[in-house]
């Protein structure tokens, strides 16, 4: 499975995990399904929003976990 | 959408009618066969056991409370429907419901149609109906995979 480790990035960057949702556009419910794992696909619009908001590479919040 | 619910609404009335006809014939059996009689001459032929009034007349209450499952399973699709629920789980079981509904009438009418052959119809009829509900249910299950990937799309 595809793992989304937002919180190592989150914390980097003195973020929190509303103002995050908040500035790439979407639900803190959804951000919360991101961060769990729950989530079935990403969209690359909302990645790519979430590595700007991070100043970061897609490499350092996506990791490959063996289930 | 005024549009949409109100010819809901009307298919919910039309399906209320129904099932209070089923269910007052299933509770008024003696007005029924006073109908009977009254519209298809009923008389010493009656009593002759060939007469298909013996099989028509109990294979209708025989399918009644199939019929009035399948009735209420419809109006709770409908509405639903009305509340913009439409690819949900709980509307696959629906469909499943009235479809095992129609194959139950299905099995009654057959086997009354060994004793009088026009009810052959009905049960072609409700096989018919019942396999394109299995049919729809599929469709309708592949939908709600998709709608439940679809917002678990970030």
């Amino acid at each position: 499975m595809i793992a989304i480790n937002l919180d190592v990035m989150l914390a980097k960057r003195k973020m929190s995990s509303g103002e995050l949702a908040a500035r790439i556009g979407i639900t803190q419910a959804n951000l919360s399904i991101l961060k769990t794992g729950k989530a079935r696909a990403i969209r690359f619009s909302t990645l790519e929003a979430i590595c700007r908001e991070l100043d970061c590479q897609p490499g350092d919040i996506l990791e490959f976990k063996e289930v | 959408m005024n549009r949409k619910i109100s010819a809901i609404l009307s298919l919910v009335i039309c399906i209320l009618s129904a099932i209070v006809l089923v269910i007052g014939v299933f509770l008024f059996p003696k007005l029924f066969a006073r109908f009977y009689e009254t519209y298809h001459l009923l008389g010493p032929e009656f009593l002759l056991k060939e007469h298909p009034a013996y099989t028509v007349i109990p294979t209708f209450y025989l399918c009644s409370p199939f019929a009035a499952a399948a009735l209420f399973m419809l109006i709770r699709l409908l509405v639903n429907i009305i509340k913009e629920k439409v690819f949900v789980r709980q509307n696959v079981a629906l469909l499943f419901g009235i479809a095992c509904s129609c194959y139950a009438v299905f099995a009654v009418c057959a086997a009354a149609a060994t004793r009088y052959f026009p009810l052959v119809i009905v049960a072609f009829a409700m096989g018919v109906v019942g396999t394109l509900l299995l049919v729809v249910k599929s469709v309708m299950r592949s939908a709600v995979e998709l709608r439940e990937e679809n917002d678990l799309t970030i």
